[in-house]
């Protein structure tokens, strides 16, 4: 992909080199007039200049450059060469290497892509330093061993010349406008787009929508039309009706549904922060069908997970699960169903004379959270692992279903012993006790070794705390999780959107810290590569991780669409890595 | 014996038999893996007897290979037994010492121990430490370090070997298939031998005697009385004349010949016994031999999937990924830590069905795709077609394909670094090439 973006930029300035006029008056073009109203995705950037040189600010600031995940990605002798070359490139034209690259982002970008028999892409650049561009191509054309060929029609008779890269690209200018396509005849079509002899996308309804849609100062934007996309997967057989696995079929299936009834998709990002990037996108299709109803559930009011000690990131969702999997026979192809009903089988070994479907779900109504924290232990297992707590609502107003999962819980605790006794493995103790009032069955084991396997990251516990039962591999997350539910009973706070994915940074980056002599030697095995190099790429994405403050992701589905909105939060990374705040492992 | 008619009479080149880079192969390739054009070279330039000290003695390991085998304990600690072929496979591709390697992997058929029953990668990975400690060495030496090893304890039921109720599991097996073979000790010696191992255990991974359950009285083994214990067990295994005919004749299928003659299993026996079963020294005559060296034992051999993957990576210098290559190697038929039984793998033709070389051909192929040789045509400088046709036939057929694929080969065009790529591929699917 960046091959293919450092080509076409070198086309676009190599055209420019050989064939750049003299700069239109008024108003510059539109990128996007000079996209053919038959593309099937278009992409635009706005003011893409002004956003390199604020990331490259941004990049600063945060100390990028001198950090391990800069020298393992960004010092490799790949990069050192290429760096080098756009630098003397550069130079040629009195600037630097990111003063190239804003200008060959320019003022406006669109591009388009046709899916005929292959991939068919034009991309359009209105440049703002056009001496610039200017210089960079003296330098670049060089190089690029670009040749004529031949010209189409202008405007007042005056022929626009068509530059071939080796025939892999075709370039021209036009208004002061770099095209650069993957093939002659998109070029042609692309400047007679833009000259107005021939249906141009910004004269499209789908550019309205855009344009109606998309805040005007989002920095870039995506349409998509997913029916033709959706009508050449299916005719190859590549889009399928349901979602085969079961519990990806619950989680996404709403989303697939307005996917498979919609005729477009449309994104934008938007800076919204000095460190912070948003990307929404908006999924508009037929109305829900009934099998589908378990999908659009309202939220449970939050209990804040953020405040949990050494809190990693948490997945929750929002289903109707009772009518979900009452409709299962509907949503599932039949592998799934069948994985689905041993999985029922299996429950129902544990639960005894209570049936998931028809005893425990009806009650589970809101949203069941995942949650992961960091956890501490009296010697760290290999590979060290966070806590996970699974958190959902429970409507059990006398306790009934809460001392049934409990037993279930006893079996299964019972059964997984007897497994690991087969295994000469260390087996579990069974306690119960209260925390802040609430039952709790918790698990540990009677001796810790001095090098614990993965097994001693799971001591799991549970019990009902409110109107909410906890499943948690640790006791202490399982107390952490009671607090945060009890405080928020308390004090509720707004609904948040029904389906959500966060990921902290910093923890993630102290876990594989944690696990980083195992990963080095896992990527020596599983790459060939010597120690010094796995532990680079190792250490670089530990690096770029504590530059991650924190990445979001919400989904809202409705009854006829689905919002999505993905946010994600830079920041400097610590001096040093902290150790996780959390209590002790029992 | 040391005459004309000696076998194992040191290797003299000679126009029927130069020493040159077919010979320098063979004897890489049976001593080690597929070697590299550079081994090559360097062995054609160095003569026989220097090569061979090279390869018994070993050179100072690489520094890839050293920090590999560091990995090994935290690997095992962490019970992972995929990993830990990954990680075995990968020190084989990388090490400078490849007939050690060679040897361990041999040992490690030859005492074969099963993690299915064993149940820890760190006590596989301990008894491969030990056979890695004693493959050249004494052979009396390993077998008593093997009759202690804890894998092998539990593999074995050495745990349930006490006095008054003898386990003659390991008993059976230190005859049949470590010392003597089939028809060379009495259920008698057997049962007696069982009551000398009483008492040897394990306990949480390391060896323990229990004096308790050891049986201390008088044994009769091989017509021999006394209150033996396992360590007289193995010597006087070791001083019957089967022994060093059966050892002899393991080593000779190894590296030499399949079927090896009465004539060369004497003369190595011979070699064995003055040796004090010296496993070293008896490589070290035997590689340097004339039968070594005998046009009828050279490819005659079907090598282990582990010997032809390796192999395959090393000559043409591949950047190998430890889990690929055990996954293709087990669907060859073979998986490291767990043989098939308490034989080992059968080995030879047994490695070849219809499934298992459709496999070695797939993995030839994908070694071969298109663009994999580029590195290997820039590293030795190959500037045409002719040189990348004469590097392939080198390091793969020995420098003498057969008419017809000489042909294919002449017919192949393009730049050095496909047609080498094609060239390999030609010649790594041939018949030839499954024989080492």
């Amino acid at each position: 992909m960046l091959g293919t973006l450092a080509r076409a930029a070198t086309v676009a300035l190599v055209t420019v080199a050989t064939a750049l006029p003299a700069a239109a008056e008024g108003d510059p073009p539109r990128a996007a007039s000079f996209l053919p109203a038959n593309v099937s995705v278009a992409i635009g950037l706005r003011d893409g200049d002004r956003h390199v040189g604020a990331f490259r600010a941004l990049l600063e600031e945060l100390g990028f450059e001198k950090s391990d995940a800069h020298r393992a990605f960004f010092r490799t002798p790949q990069i050192l060469g290429a760096r080098i070359g756009l630098g003397l490139l550069a130079a040629s034209a009195g600037t630097d290497e990111w003063g190239a690259i804003a200008a060959a982002a320019g003022r406006d970008v669109a591009i388009g892509i046709r899916w005929e028999q292959r991939a068919r892409v034009i991309a359009v650049l209105v440049p703002r330093d056009a001496t610039t561009v200017e210089l960079l191509l003296e330098g670049v054309t060089r190089f690029a061993g670009a040749t004529p060929d031949g010209t189409v029609a202008g405007t007042d008779d005056r022929p626009i010349a068509i530059t071939s890269v080796r025939g892999r690209a075709f370039v021209a200018t036009c208004a002061g406008v770099i095209l650069v396509a993957t093939d002659r005849e998109s070029l042609a079509d692309a400047i007679a787009a833009g000259l107005g002899r021939a249906p141009s996308f910004s004269g499209s309804a789908a550019h309205d929508t855009v344009e109606n849609t998309v805040p005007t100062d989002a920095a870039a934007w995506a349409w998509a039309d997913v029916a033709t996309l959706r009508t050449r997967l299916e005719r190859a057989g590549r889009w399928p009706t349901r979602i085969p696995q079961p519990l990806a079929a619950f989680i996404a299936g709403g989303w697939w549904h307005h996917l498979s009834s919609t005729d477009r998709v449309i994104a934008w990002a938007l800076p919204t922060a000095p460190r912070r990037l948003t990307v929404e996108a908006r999924v508009d299709g037929d109305a829900m069908p009934s099998s589908h109803e378990g999908f659009v559930a309202p939220a449970s009011p939050d209990w804040s997970a953020r405040e949990i000690p050494g809190y990693v990131g948490e997945v929750s969702v929002t289903r109707d699960w009772a009518t979900l999997l009452s409709n299962r026979e509907t949503l599932l192809d039949r592998a799934g169903a069948g994985t689905l009903a041993k999985f029922l089988t299996n429950a129902g070994n544990f639960l005894g004379d209570v049936d998931l479907v028809d005893d425990v779900l009806p009650h589970v109504r809101g949203t069941t959270r995942v949650v992961a924290a960091e956890q501490t232990f009296e010697a760290t297992p290999t590979p060290a692992l966070p806590a996970f707590a699974l958190v959902t609502p429970l409507a059990d107003g006398d306790g009934r279903l809460a001392r049934q999962l409990e037993k279930a819980a006893q079996i299964a605790f019972t059964f997984i012993n007897y497994q690991a006794m087969q295994q000469k493995r260390p087996t579990f103790m069974m306690d119960t006790g209260r925390y802040r009032d609430h039952r709790v069955l918790s698990t540990f084991f009677d001796e810790t070794p001095a090098t614990p396997p993965i097994r001693f990251n799971f001591r799991p516990a549970v019990a009902r705390i409110a109107d909410h039962y906890v499943i948690a591999t640790s006791r202490e997350l399982l107390e952490h999780v009671a607090d945060r539910v009890l405080d928020a009973t308390r004090t509720p706070a707004p609904s948040p959107p029904p389906d959500r994915l966060a990921i902290i940074g910093a923890p993630v980056a102290r876990l594989l810290r944690l696990n980083r002599e195992q990963l080095v030697t896992n990527r020596m095995l599983d790459e060939g590569v010597d120690r010094r190099r796995a532990a680079r790429t190792v250490d670089g994405s530990i690096a770029l991780l504590d530059f991650l403050g924190g990445a979001r992701l919400a989904a809202t589905t409705g009854d006829r669409g689905t919002r999505l909105a993905f946010t994600i939060d830079l920041t400097a990374p610590p001096q040093t890595p902290t150790p996780p705040s959390s209590g002790s492992a029992r | 014996m040391n005459g004309a008619g000696d076998p194992l009479r040191p290797f003299a080149a000679s126009s029927a038999t130069p020493w040159d880079h077919a010979a320098a192969t063979h004897l890489l390739r049976r001593a080690g893996f597929r070697p590299t054009m550079q081994e090559i070279e360097r062995a054609v330039g160095a003569g026989v007897d220097a090569t061979v000290d090279r390869l018994v003695d070993g050179e100072p390991e690489a520094r890839r290979a050293s920090e590999l085998d560091a990995l090994g304990d935290g690997i095992a600690r962490r019970g992972e037994l995929d990993r830990l072929r990954a990680w075995w496979l990968q020190r084989m591709r990388y090490t400078t010492r490849p007939l050690h390697a060679r040897l361990a992997l041999f040992w490690h058929g030859h005492f074969a121990t099963s993690d299915r029953k064993v149940k820890s990668p760190t006590l596989m990975l301990a008894q491969l430490r030990t056979i890695e400690a004693h493959a050249r060495g004494p052979f009396g030496a390993m077998l008593r370090a093997m009759s202690r090893d804890p894998a092998m304890i539990v593999w074995l039921d050495g745990d349930e070997n006490v006095r008054g109720r003898p386990n003659e599991n390991y008993a059976r097996e230190l005859f049949e298939l470590f010392t003597l073979g089939v028809g060379h000790y009495s259920e008698r010696d057997v049962h007696e031998t069982a009551r000398a191992f009483t008492g040897w255990h394990q306990r949480r991974g390391t060896f323990a005697f229990r004096p308790r359950s050891h049986d201390g009285g008088d044994k009769t083994i091989f017509g021999e009385t006394g209150p033996f214990d396992g360590d007289d067990a193995v010597r006087l295994a070791l001083a019957q004349p089967a022994a060093s005919r059966f050892l002899a004749a393991k080593l000779l299928r190894e590296f030499v010949t399949p079927t090896p003659n009465e004539v060369l299993v004497t003369a190595l026996a011979q070699v064995l016994w003055e040796s004090d079963f010296d496993v070293g020294a008896t490589l070290r005559r035997l590689l340097k031999s004339t039968a070594m060296f005998d046009p009828a034992h050279r490819r005659t051999r079907i090598p282990s999937p582990v010997e032809f993957v390796v192999g395959v990576a090393r000559s043409l210098e591949i950047r190998t990924r430890g889990p690929v290559l055990a996954r293709a190697i087990a669907r060859m038929g073979q998986r490291l830590f767990e043989p098939p039984s308490v034989e080992g793998w059968p080995g030879h033709r047994h490695w070849l069905d219809s499934t298992t070389m459709l496999v070695r051909l797939n993995a030839a192929v994908a070694a071969t795709a298109p663009g994999s040789a580029d590195r290997l045509a820039r590293r030795y400088a190959l500037r045409n077609s002719a040189a990348a046709r004469r590097f392939a036939t080198t390091i793969a057929l020995d420098g003498a394909p057969s008419t017809a694929l000489a042909e294919r080969l002449h017919a192949l065009d393009g730049t050095p670094s496909a047609v080498l790529a094609s060239a390999l591929r030609i010649a790594l699917t041939a018949p030839e090439y499954q024989l080492a």
